[in-house]
């Protein structure tokens, strides 16, 4: 299919003051995918998210949604754009409002973008909550009556009641235990499936990412550093950083395989050249005086590292 | 293994059955007293961790491993009331005063926890808070004290240790605060490190280097250490044994490696199939049905039984922990061991 991808981000970048929160990010999303961001904390990739609603307004760069330019549009515009675009937080107390009952919840948004009459909107919860399998005396109860899964399964309702084109969950399963946790994840696909909603998916956790996404991006440090399909990046990672990633993850056995020195760097003084390279357990002497530029290595992956250049020369 | 092996001088030279326990559990209740009676939190929790091994408490929010570590360490809420044995060292502790207890416990229990940046205090700089328990637990003096601070920094791999003493925990970060408590827990000398879901705060790749850390240290030190966490994975890797909670109860008990392979009790299994797997290709997840059952509702019988598939009338009566395969399960139909 040729059709235009429902999101396609160009050299976003955003600066907070002196600190580079985000430099340079560039991924598009086909319709009906789930695309993956994962990184560590201050990697930038919940402030790409942030971007891409336009909830923080970029310094640089384009975000194309549906096939219009965002940052084109009069707050008017972006207004009503934001029916399509809806969001699911990591917390599912802080984001659901503790006064508001479950049925004010899930048909507020419905009455924000004036979509149908009252009666629809009842009607549209009712469905939902059936969807996320609870029972429709839910709709009189409060958030609080409900337990963390409970809680981020209306939140998911919530983001769908809308009937958005894309959805960005920001980390929506880390603060669940694992069995609630595969609860929701199944939750997440099986309506995805159902409404072929397109994804942005924001985690830390890898098993969850490979889980859940069709293509990934590895952030680093407020930039990409290597993207390409689940099982490429799983399968035959290509940038350093990824392989330390992968072998830092639990469950690969004592090992004491290779791991990254250091900690990730303040975003207020990146490291010339390659961001990654104070870690790097490859880092030679190029890698602090030139930027590696995002090389294709085929099958769709790519990576910004000079090792591939030096594998190439070799 | 069979049971006459036992008797043979080579399993006898195994380092893990000749080594000496340091820390005993045996029959642990704990319940916590309010307006209405005792609310049980948790019951008959055993095990038992030898020197030079360490020894995961797995399971998920509400299980109780926290509140049962609370209780080896004696920082237990004031309304709880405390059942069973607690022996460190072959001293039984759990009757001790708070005082003889504090006394005992400061220099041979190191604690970590979750949270540093609330463990650790805000206002004190890290070198007095290093060398206030080395002075007090071992009677050094403040330059033997601030030496030997320097060293166990030095050791747990933090760079400059001489000027980090002089600093605040709020300069530095995640991974290098977990780094202090650690060099803190383990600056008396003690024979017992208690590690409360450690890494959990981390990101993966520092978590991966404080893990490691916590292994060293084991090694060298040939510590007994009680690993507190939610992630069978962790389990897996840095732990030579495991005990599963759920509800309150130890639902299974054994060799690590073995339960994560091949566990008998449906929840622990519930707990390995709920995670999303690296290599496979799964669709869905299997998840576990339900949620935990709150404190004060658990059911009769086998407390697992409303989310269990294995489910039938004999669970409605209370299964024992026993040896079914190579591990402890307290089940009435545990699963068959996998090839």
């Amino acid at each position: 299919m040729t059709s235009e991808p429902m999101l396609a981000v160009s050299g976003l970048s955003k600066s907070f003051k002196a600190v580079k929160a985000v430099r340079d990010v560039t991924f598009s999303i086909p319709r009906g995918k789930t695309f993956g961001l994962v990184g560590e904390s201050g990697s930038g990739k919940s402030t790409t998210a942030r971007l891409v609603l336009r909830l923080v307004e970029p310094t640089d760069g384009t975000i194309r949604f549906r096939g219009r330019d965002l940052a084109g549009l009069s707050p008017g515009d972006l207004r009503r754009e934001r029916r399509h675009m809806q969001m699911i937080f990591q917390d599912p107390f802080g984001s659901l409002n503790p006064r508001m009952s479950i049925r004010d919840t899930l048909t507020e948004p419905q009455l924000v973008h004036g979509i149908g009459s009252p009666a629809e909107h009842l009607r549209t919860a009712e469905r939902l909550l059936a969807e996320i399998s609870m029972p429709r005396t839910a709709l009189d109860r409060y958030p609080h009556e409900f337990s963390g899964g409970q809680r981020q399964r209306i939140a998911i309702a919530r983001a769908l009641s809308t009937n958005p084109e894309l959805i960005v969950a920001d980390e929506p399963v880390s603060a669940l235990d694992v069995s609630v946790q595969a609860q929701v994840l199944n939750l997440l696909r099986d309506l995805q499936d159902k409404h072929g909603t397109t994804m942005l998916f924001i985690s830390h956790d890898l098993r969850v990412v490979q889980f859940m996404c069709d293509e990934i991006a590895v952030m680093y440090l407020g930039e990409i550093v290597e993207q390409g399909p689940r099982e490429h990046i799983y399968g035959a990672p290509a940038h350093p950083y990824t392989q330390a990633l992968l072998a830092s993850a639990p469950g690969k056995g004592a090992g004491k395989r290779a791991r990254l020195k250091g900690e990730i760097p303040s975003a207020h003084a990146v490291p010339s050249g390659c961001a990654f390279r104070t870690r790097c357990p490859s880092a030679f002497e190029r890698c602090a005086i030139e930027k590696p530029l995002m090389r294709d290595i085929g099958n769709g992956q790519k990576a910004a590292c000079h090792l591939l250049d030096e594998a190439k020369a070799a | 293994m069979t049971a006459h092996i036992a008797s043979l001088p080579a399993d006898r030279a195994s380092p893990a059955l000749d080594t000496r326990i340091v820390l005993e559990v045996e029959g642990l209740s704990l319940s916590l007293r309010n307006a209405d009676g005792l609310l049980p939190i948790v019951t008959d929790v055993s095990f038992a961790i030898r020197q030079g091994e360490a020894v995961a408490l797995v399971g998920e929010s509400g299980c109780g491993k926290s509140i049962t570590a609370s209780a080896i360490m004696g920082i237990a809420p004031d309304n709880a009331e405390i059942g069973g044995t607690i022996t460190l060292n072959g001293q039984a502790i759990s009757g001790l005063s708070p005082r003889a207890r504090r006394k005992l416990c400061g220099r041979h229990m190191g604690f970590i926890f979750q949270e540093p940046m609330t463990a650790l205090h805000p206002t004190l700089s890290i070198g007095r808070q290093m060398t206030d328990t080395l002075r007090h637990n071992l009677g050094l003096s403040h330059a033997e004290a601030t030496s030997r601070a320097a060293q166990l920094l030095d050791r747990v791999g933090i760079p400059r240790a001489r000027d980090i003493l002089k600093g605040y925990v709020h300069e530095l970060s995640g991974g290098m605060r977990q780094r202090v408590m650690i060099a803190l827990a383990i600056s008396c000398g003690p024979s017992l490190v208690i590690a409360d879901e450690p890494t959990t705060a981390l990101d993966v790749t520092i978590q991966a280097q404080v893990l490691d850390l916590l292994d060293d240290m084991r090694r060298e030190l040939d510590l007994a250490m009680l690993f507190i966490t939610h992630d069978l994975e962790v389990v897996g890797d840095f732990c030579d044994r495991a005990v599963v909670m759920y509800a309150g109860d130890v639902v299974e008990r054994g060799l690590s490696a073995d339960i994560v392979r091949s566990p008998a009790h449906p929840y622990a299994r519930g707990l390995i199939d709920a995670v999303p797997d690296h290599d496979d290709g799964r669709t869905r997840l299997t998840p576990i049905l339900g949620t935990v059952p709150p404190v004060g509702q658990w059911p009769p019988g086998c407390r697992f039984a409303p989310r269990c598939n294995r489910v039938d009338a004999q669970c409605r009566t209370r299964p024992a922990l026993e040896l079914h395969g190579s591990t402890e399960a307290r089940c009435w139909h545990p699963l068959e061991p996998s090839a």
